[in-house]
């Protein structure tokens, strides 16, 4: 029985390339982040990208693409235990739209993955976007040295350290132990190995691994959010569709501001704090830093 | 000719058996959609023996009937032409003795008359209380020990293999092989059982038997040859053998595959013959040719039967001698194994560590329908069914459960009773088999974090898959070690709502024994010490509307 993260680590430890840093330095034009409202979640979540600066901000030409959506759970889109797999599918074709050389999604799913690819709908929506899907392999993780407070090493998969854009598309929910479940803990999904022993210390963890996977872009889907139940719902009944969207290059300013979907008495996870402190982002902004985009239906 | 057609053909039967249980993947619908147990349900020993046991066939068990009416008209065809392990023994001999210069010739052996009293032992079995078919039947066998034993050392060479390569020079044109395999014929997860070495020993063990006699498992142990050799005896087809033509150097006989005795003028053997064509592709004086006769149905009967000449000191199945006092006591062996088989576990009530298949009814009648032979082993997508050993009875051995250290049941699927060829595990609806309960789970309070540390840990809870979720977190406030008061949520089961499926189990992060553990009490449609399955008669709350 082990209890102590890191008691694993073994002198296996690749030395960490250094993770690409993309210019998230904003562009001075553009609003630290986006919330776009309407009934299609493709057309709120090509305004929520527009409007921090167009995909071109972050995806160069002939880049090469990691799309984490949460694809963890054996549910539907309904259930909205899942990003939903039209935002996920816009993200994908805005990149091809960029010229991204390849668009990547995959995700260590917590079912059996065949399930989940097919019963989210995202594996299906991302092939007809024109990108590629593949099924995380245990096997082909790496010990990597993470240098976070306490992950100091895990096995990572690579293609999201060899990726030139890391893009981090979750879903906004309801979760036992973090109360919400948002951005930085969708980074659990990129890695292998015993990820449960994580809850043990799960705030500090998940932002370790926010610091380590360090998103160039942070789009994150209210279209329906889990209000209980979570992080795999179940029940119909537990689901609100909000047809939000949340674009942004910050992360954390991201995360903070989706933890609003949930109402104003929604308690902010202790991860957000910690990761501002630690420089990821920003909780607080100016109302003018923010643009809210209506996107009515056609 | 017929060793021409029949070349390509075998081969064919090899290939598709072999594409059939790749093609036992789940692919995440629902539903498998193709027929890959069909090679069980074709298999006369598989249908007569569940029959004899259950008095009913089960789905298209009936289509063994085809295979036994063919075999009457053409001989022990399928072990030459169709029967996998028969092509593989085959294959081994060949690999092993190369055509040598020097002839011997490969004559019947007393020994080739063994496999009548394996199957007079298995069909006494069936009728006494004990399946004996998936221990020895060769299909049962093959798809067992190729799913348990061989398939994940293969799939962890070719993962490892792929990955070692693909850092390399080679990787540009080994990656997209390897993709195109592991997207057509592997699991996300690879997959890993209890009991493989020994499965593939197995099966290494009967193949090596080969190459101390040809076939040796198809010409002296294999009940389901016997069967259809029986049947053979008593049927249509012929060897002529022309006198005149026949110069004696026995070619014929040194490459036949069954040790017929083609040679033999009047002496060949019907039952030991797998039609393979070898004699008479082998016969430079084109001696030799099949044909057709008329039945030999007073071959069932032995002759000393009807006149009473001479002391019976014979018995036959289907026309073929063997000692009657060996077999009457394979017949005992197999009759009395019934009732010792059923004397441990005690009443029928195995461990309560062992979880059955979802919906395999109660330990008898599982035990009177599995033949082992592994389909939903290899099929399930949570790598959660695996062989158990002796711990449920002598009976039980090989049969499916459950092993929560392995893997789950994943709560939407139901691809076990889609391939299982005869019933053991029931073909449920998703609907059936979500409110199918195969345990309960009970939370280990001394070793669950929460409760023994007063540390955060919700695992369980996030992947119970109920919904309302059968686990539930509780707020407790206790002393941490350093003696600050601190508030946990400590997990704990609704025994009305856990269906058993392990899933908490297999996630819990307390490595060795989980901190949560499913035990099987009060399953579907079973008592138990804890039997819940009466107030589960009217779920409380669970979800109400279709999950699609
Ligand atoms: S329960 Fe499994 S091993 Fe037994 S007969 Fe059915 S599929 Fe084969
Ligand atoms: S045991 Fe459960 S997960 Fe495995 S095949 Fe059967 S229903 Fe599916
Ligand atoms: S076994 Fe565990 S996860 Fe499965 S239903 Fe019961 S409590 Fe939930």
């Amino acid at each position: 029985m082990r209890l102590t993260l890191g008691a694993a680590a073994a002198g296996l430890a690749t030395p960490l390339a250094r993770m690409g840093e993309t210019a998230w330095a904003e562009a001075p034009s553009s609003p630290l982040l986006a919330v776009a409202h309407g009934p299609s979640p493709a057309a709120i979540t090509r305004a929520a990208i527009d409007a921090v600066g167009g995909i071109a901000r972050f995806v160069s030409r002939g880049a090469r693409v990691v799309v984490k959506p949460n694809i963890g759970w054996d549910r539907t889109p309904e259930q909205a235990a899942n990003t939903n797999p039209e935002v996920v599918a816009t993200v994908v074709r805005m990149c091809l739209e960029a010229e991204a050389k390849s668009v990547l999604v995959l995700d260590n799913t917590c079912n059996d993955a065949r399930r989940c690819y097919l019963r989210s709908g995202i594996a299906e929506a991302v092939r007809a976007a024109g990108g590629t899907v593949e099924f995380f392999e245990e096997n082909r993780a790496k010990k990597m040295a993470l240098g976070g407070e306490v992950l100091k090493e895990w096995a990572v998969h690579p293609s999201f350290v060899e990726a030139d854009v890391r893009i981090n598309v979750p879903i906004a929910k309801h979760h036992g132990l973090a109360n919400l479940t948002l951005g930085m803990k969708n980074w659990m999904g990129a890695i292998a190995g015993n990820r449960n022993r994580l809850h043990q210390n799960l705030d500090a963890s998940v932002v370790d691994l926010g610091a380590f996977f360090r998103p160039s872009l942070t789009v994150i889907d209210g279209v329906r959010i889990l209000t209980r139940g979570g992080p795999q719902g179940g029940s119909l009944a537990d689901v609100r569709r909000l047809d939000t969207v949340i674009a942004s290059a910050d992360p954390v300013a991201a995360e903070a501001r989706a933890v609003r979907l949930h109402g104003p008495g929604a308690i902010q996870p202790a991860c957000i704090s910690m990761a501002e402190s630690r420089g990821l982002g920003r909780s607080r902004w100016d109302q003018a830093e923010e643009r809210q985009i209506e996107v009515p239906g056609s | 000719m017929l060793r021409k057609i029949r070349i390509p053909v075998q081969l064919g039967f090899l290939l598709l058996f072999l594409y059939l249980l790749i093609r036992t993947l789940g692919t995440g619908e629902d539903s498998l959609g193709s027929p890959v147990r069909i090679f069980l349900e074709i298999d006369p020993l598989v249908g007569l023996t569940t029959w004899l046991r259950t008095g009913a066939l089960h789905g298209l068990l009936a289509l063994s009937g085809i295979t036994i009416l063919l075999s009457f008209l053409l001989g022990r065809f399928f072990c030459g032409w169709v029967c996998p392990l028969g092509t593989l023994s085959q294959i081994t001999a060949r690999i092993a003795r190369p055509r040598r210069e020097e002839r011997t010739s490969d004559s019947w052996r007393p020994s080739q008359r063994w496999k009548y009293l394996v199957l007079g032992a298995v069909v006494a079995g069936s009728l006494a209380g004990s399946l004996w078919t998936g221990l020895l039947d060769p299909l049962c066998l093959l798809i067992r020990s190729l799913t348990v034993g061989f398939a994940p050392p293969l799939e962890r060479i070719l993962r490892g293999g792929a990955a070692l390569l693909a850092s390399g020079p080679l990787g540009t044109l080994s990656e997209p092989a390897y993709r195109w395999l592991r997207d057509n014929t592997l699991a996300p997860r690879a997959p890993s059982y209890e009991q493989s070495a020994l499965m593939a020993s197995i099966l290494l063990l009967l193949l090596a038997l080969s190459w101390v006699r040809r076939r040796f498992w198809c010409r002296v142990l294999c009940p389901l040859g016997a069967l259809l050799g029986a049947v053979a005896r008593v049927g249509t087809l012929r060897l002529r053998q022309s006198e005149s033509a026949c110069s004696g150097c026995t070619l014929c006989t040194f490459h036949c595959q069954g040790a017929a005795d083609p040679d033999r003028m009047g002496g060949w053997r019907p039952s030991e013959c797998f039609v393979c064509g070898n004699c008479t592709a082998s016969c430079a004086r084109e001696g030799l040719s099949f044909g057709f006769g008329r039945p030999r149905l007073s071959a069932i009967f032995p002759s000393d039967w009807v006149r009473r000449t001479k002391p019976a000191t014979t018995a036959t199945i289907g026309g073929i001698e063997v000692g009657r006092r060996r077999l009457l006591i394979a017949i005992g062996i197999g009759a009395i194994s019934g009732p010792i088989g059923r004397a441990s576990p005690s009443r029928g009530q195995p461990p309560a560590s062992l979880i059955r298949p979802p919906g395999a009814g109660t330990e008898y009648e599982f035990l009177d329908k599995c033949v082992r032979c592994g389909e939903c082993m290899k099929v399930c997508p949570g790598n959660g069914l695996h062989p158990i050993a002796l711990e449920a009875g002598p009976l039980a051995l090989w049969t499916p459960a459950l092993r929560f250290a392995h893997g789950y049941c994943e709560y939407h699927c139901t691809l076990c009773g889609q391939v299982c060829p005869t019933g053991a595990i029931p073909l449920l609806s998703q609907r059936e088999k979500e409110r199918t309960v195969v345990g309960l789970a009970y939370v280990d309070v001394p070793l669950c974090l929460p409760y023994a540390y007063a540390t955060p840990c919700i695992v369980c809870e996030e992947h119970c898959p109920t919904s309302p979720k059968a686990i539930t977190l509780v707020e407790a406030e206790v002393r941490g070690f350093d003696g600050a008061q601190k508030s946990v949520r400590q997990p704990r089961v609704d025994p009305h709502l856990c269906v058993g499926c392990g899933i908490c189990e297999y996630r819990c992060p307390v490595e060795g024994d989980a901190a949560i553990r499913v035990y099987a009490t009060g399953r579907t449609g079973e008592g138990g010490p804890f039997d819940f399955s009466l107030s589960r008669a009217a779920p409380r709350g669970r979800e109400t509307e279709e999950i699609a």
